[in-house]
């Protein structure tokens, strides 16, 4: 608005600003308040106010004017209760009414001098006085977030007009001390942005890589925050984010879902869901009619993990896509009467073309008795565990001709057998692509009875299938073999029941591409270690290995036996191959001289470890400790993993890794399935 | 020996509101945006007179990412590929940057929204797994409480939307 301020008025107002100040300093808040006015009152905007007032009131008063006028005039005067906030460009104004406003605060007279704090605002919106003047006054009376926000107010009204960093830097650095309390954004809103000069808000993709993080039970609360979250959140948009739906973890359900809940979760990813994850079927209520529901909503399902359903689910409409599907407790519901349609093998019967990866916890009913495995043409990943509930044996011969393409086999607690008929022989090379074999065997162990008598658990059909399995392709293309299988060779007579018995009966055979060795149970012999693994070790590739260590004899000399069989491992001695060591059940004495110490000896002539895993059972504490901080402190290592210890003795071995600059791992790691293999 | 000369280079930045910052070209390099920038145009003829220019940055800002590429200077940088969906579900965060991170809700947003600009992928995923820490666990009312949400349901839509969302909840 242009303003003319002649030399006579501007010198008229400085002067009574300068009286004004002038009683400030004496404290004659009063009169000072009196010359402040009266600078103020020179000011033209406010005699233009005053003038108008003065023609509205002459206008309402004129008796010349018709009543009717007279009478709109007054109406419009009335509903106009506060006359438009009238900008003014004459700095003196401004510095009146801030002085004004300081010295009511002196007097004090808060209300004035927030009046005046206001009216600055008004009159010079794009400045920071009026905004400053204000918040100082709030904050004295400590509201302190109506400070904040008359600041940012103020922050906004600047962004509006013509760019004056100054101006911004003043009233955000007044700002400052109350944004951590006070500063609120939205994640979904829009928010001030001073890097921005404007308001600024969160890409999509950027949302959702915040939302995305969140499991459902820490999502679905969002979806009631607003109706802004909700339409953002749930809205077509968010699609593919609901693509997944997770029943696990801090997700499992706490009271069962119930179908309507069950449609609205299916209804945000548009009835297209391709992963679905049910851990505990029984808390979720998953009975034929949810699955139903699902399925129709899972016309692209890829990925289907389910554990016990509270129901023998069927499969109403057929996943065309399905490749990963991890079933548990669904043979819980055969019954024998029903003869040739158990919903579980029909279910699995109806995905098997399509399954890459295949994780069973029990075992349909006929794939034991009628064979009647379904062919699985692209199956890569096949888990087979729970089946020492049902007492029948599967043969692994129709289950390795069902699944040609596998490459990772991982058997658990399986009543195996390997039953030929007389015409057939094994085909060593049936499955070709073979890279990993996992054999868990919980019930084959050995137990020490009275007077060294060995005791052996097995089952011989199982232990024959182990063997054919494990010289398949000749050993040749195998990169990883998992053996949890509770074995020791110092047994006597025990070569009848040997896991590797047809291993090293044929030069043929040779692990020559093992990249992993791993037995956390079975005590190999060091010569028949030998045999099987230095080829694959000195060719470079074999890179994790473990050693179990025999039981001591009883009334040994303590140690010895453990001593003894490392010492035997020497044809191990600087292999460079060798990153990661896991050493199982050893009992070492604790040496005074390091120098004798054979497993530190041994570690050491290891040129490349990096991590060492380490369990053992006979051991007390103390002298665990002992031998554990003997490594630590003279082993170069990277990484342990000592999943067992715990308490004090735990916090002496932490400290001890953390000045050594070892990563100390003591959280049970859950091997990963299906393992991830570099590519060649 | 080329590369510990490159490394140990100089270049200034200058924020869009003129603020010169002197950085070790390594940790300038955080930034993808940048590092192509410089491998496209040698950063030979960069200088305190002639900084590169950050837009939408404001110094304040700007500082606050340069203190997390030094601190995480010598990090590895992660493949592309690395990128599986377990990693971007995980809200772990490391303690200096936990430490890093706490600041106003002001601050954390402009330093999300700068290391999106510039192309800093882990400092963009610490920034979003702070905010998804400050949802996670919360309550509706909680979480409108952390960022002054006002809640507009009606009292008959917020019953039906919490009784759809009883199942995932505590009590």
């Amino acid at each position: 608005m242009a303003m003319i301020i002649t030399p006579d008025v501007g010198r008229s107002m400085m002067e009574a600003i300068a009286a004004g100040r002038a009683k400030y300093v004496e404290q004659r808040y009063k009169q000072a308040l009196a010359s402040f006015t009266e600078a103020i009152k020179h000011c033209p905007c406010e005699v233009a106010k005053r003038k108008r007032k003065r023609e509205e009131l002459e206008d309402l008063e004129n008796p010349e004017l018709p009543e009717h006028t007279r009478a709109l005039l007054a109406s419009l005067t009335a509903t106009r209760a506060r006359p438009p906030p009238l900008e003014c460009l004459n700095p003196l104004h401004l510095q009146a009414l801030n002085y004004r406003s300081g010295t009511f605060e002196k007097v004090p007279d808060i209300r004035r001098a927030q009046a005046d704090a206001r009216r600055m605002m008004d009159i010079a919106p794009r400045s920071p006085e009026g905004y400053l003047r204000a918040a100082k006054l709030l904050r004295a009376e400590n509201k302190s977030l109506e400070a904040f926000n008359v600041l940012t107010e103020g922050i906004l009204a600047c962004l509006e007009g013509p760019f004056e960093p100054e101006h911004l830097r003043i009233l955000d650095k007044a700002r400052n001390p109350l944004k951590l309390k006070y500063a609120k954004v939205d994640p979904l809103g829009s928010f001030l942005s001073l890097s921005w000069m404007s308001t600024a808000h969160l890409p999509f993709e950027l949302i959702w890589n915040i939302f995305g993080r969140m499991d459902l039970a820490a999502l679905c609360p969002c979806l009631r925050v607003s109706k802004s979250w909700r339409r953002l959140l749930a809205g077509p948009a968010s699609v593919p984010y609901w693509r997944s739906l997770l029943f696990t973890g801090a997700s499992n359900p706490r009271k069962p879902v119930p179908v309507r809940a069950l449609r609205r979760l299916l209804s945000y990813s548009s009835n297209d869901i391709r992963e679905l994850l049910v851990e505990d079927g029984r808390r979720f209520v998953l009975d034929r009619r949810k699955f139903d529901i699902i399925l129709k909503a899972g016309t692209n399902l890829e990925h289907l993990e389910i554990s016990n359903p509270s129901d023998a689910l069927i499969v109403t409409q057929v996943p065309k896509h399905l490749k990963h599907l991890k079933l548990d407790g669904f043979q819980r519901f055969f019954k024998s009467h029903h003869t040739g349609n158990d919903p579980y093998r029909a279910m699995l019967l109806a995905v098997a073309p399509t399954l890459e990866t295949l994780d069973l916890a029990g075992i349909p009913r006929q794939w034991f008795t009628d064979a009647q495995i379904p062919m699985m043409p692209n199956l890569k990943h096949l888990r087979l565990s729970k089946g020492r509930e049902q007492p029948w044996a599967l043969s692994v011969v129709h289950l390795l001709r069902s699944t040609p393409n596998l490459e990772q086999l991982h058997v658990e607690d399986i009543n195996l057998n390997c039953i030929l008929s007389q015409d057939e022989s094994f085909d060593i090379y049936c499955l070709p692509n073979l890279k990993a074999l996992t054999i868990v065997d919980t019930k084959a162990y050995v137990s020490q009875t009275h007077h060294q008598q060995l005791a052996w658990n097995h089952n011989v059909a199982a232990l024959e299938a182990y063997r054919h399995l494990m010289v398949l392709n000749a050993g040749r293309n195998l990169r990883v073999l998992d053996l949890h299988y509770g074995w020791d060779y110092t047994g006597r007579n025990l070569e009848a029941t040997d896991i590797f018995g047809h291993m090293h009966g044929n030069p043929a055979y040779e692990y020559a591409n093992l990249e992993e060795f791993r037995a956390s149970k079975l005590v190999v012999s060091p010569q028949v270690a030998q045999d099987l693994f230095e080829g694959p070790i000195r060719a470079g590739k074999l890179h994790s290995f473990d050693i179990v260590f025999p039981l001591p004899k009883l009334q040994e000399p303590l140690g010895e036996s453990s001593a003894e069989h490392i010492k035997k491992y020497q044809w191990l001695e600087g292999a460079e191959s060798i990153r990661s060591i896991g050493l199982y059940d050893f009992y070492f004495k604790s040496y005074i001289y390091m120098a004798d110490h054979p497993l530190i000896n041994f570690l050491n002539k290891l040129p490349c470890l990096e991590e060492v895993r380490i369990t053992s059972n006979h051991f007390d504490t103390s002298d665990f400790i002992v031998t554990l901080r003997d490594i630590l402190n003279l082993v170069k290592l990277k990484s342990a993993y000592i999943p067992q210890i715990s308490g004090m003795a735990f916090e002496r071995i932490r400290e001890l890794a953390k000045q050594k600059g070892v990563d100390l791992v003591w959280e049970k790691r859950l091997p990963k399935w299906p393992l991830v293999l570099k590519e060649d | 020996m080329a590369e510990a000369k490159a490394a140990s280079q100089k270049i200034w930045l200058v924020s869009n509101d003129n603020a010169t910052m002197e950085v070790d070209r390594c940790v300038v390099e955080r930034s993808m945006l940048l590092k192509n920038m410089l491998e496209d145009l040698g950063g030979a003829d960069i200088s305190p007179e002639n900084p590169i220019p950050i837009p939408n940055v404001n110094e304040a800002v700007l500082r606050k990412v340069v203190e997390w590429c030094e601190h995480h200077r010598n990090d590895p940088v992660t493949a592309p590929d690395d990128e599986s969906d377990a990693r971007k579900k995980t809200t772990d965060i490391e303690e200096w940057d936990q430490k890093f991170m706490q600041v106003d809700q002001e601050m954390l947003f402009e330093i999300i929204l700068a290391s999106n600009f510039l192309d800093i992928k882990p400092l963009l995923d610490v920034g979003c797994k702070t905010v998804a820490n400050m949802i996670k666990g919360k309550s509706p009312e909680e979480i409108r409480k952390t960022f002054n949400i006002t809640n507009d349901f009606s009292a008959e839509e917020e019953e039906q939307i919490r009784r759809e969302n009883e199942w995932a909840e505590d009590r």
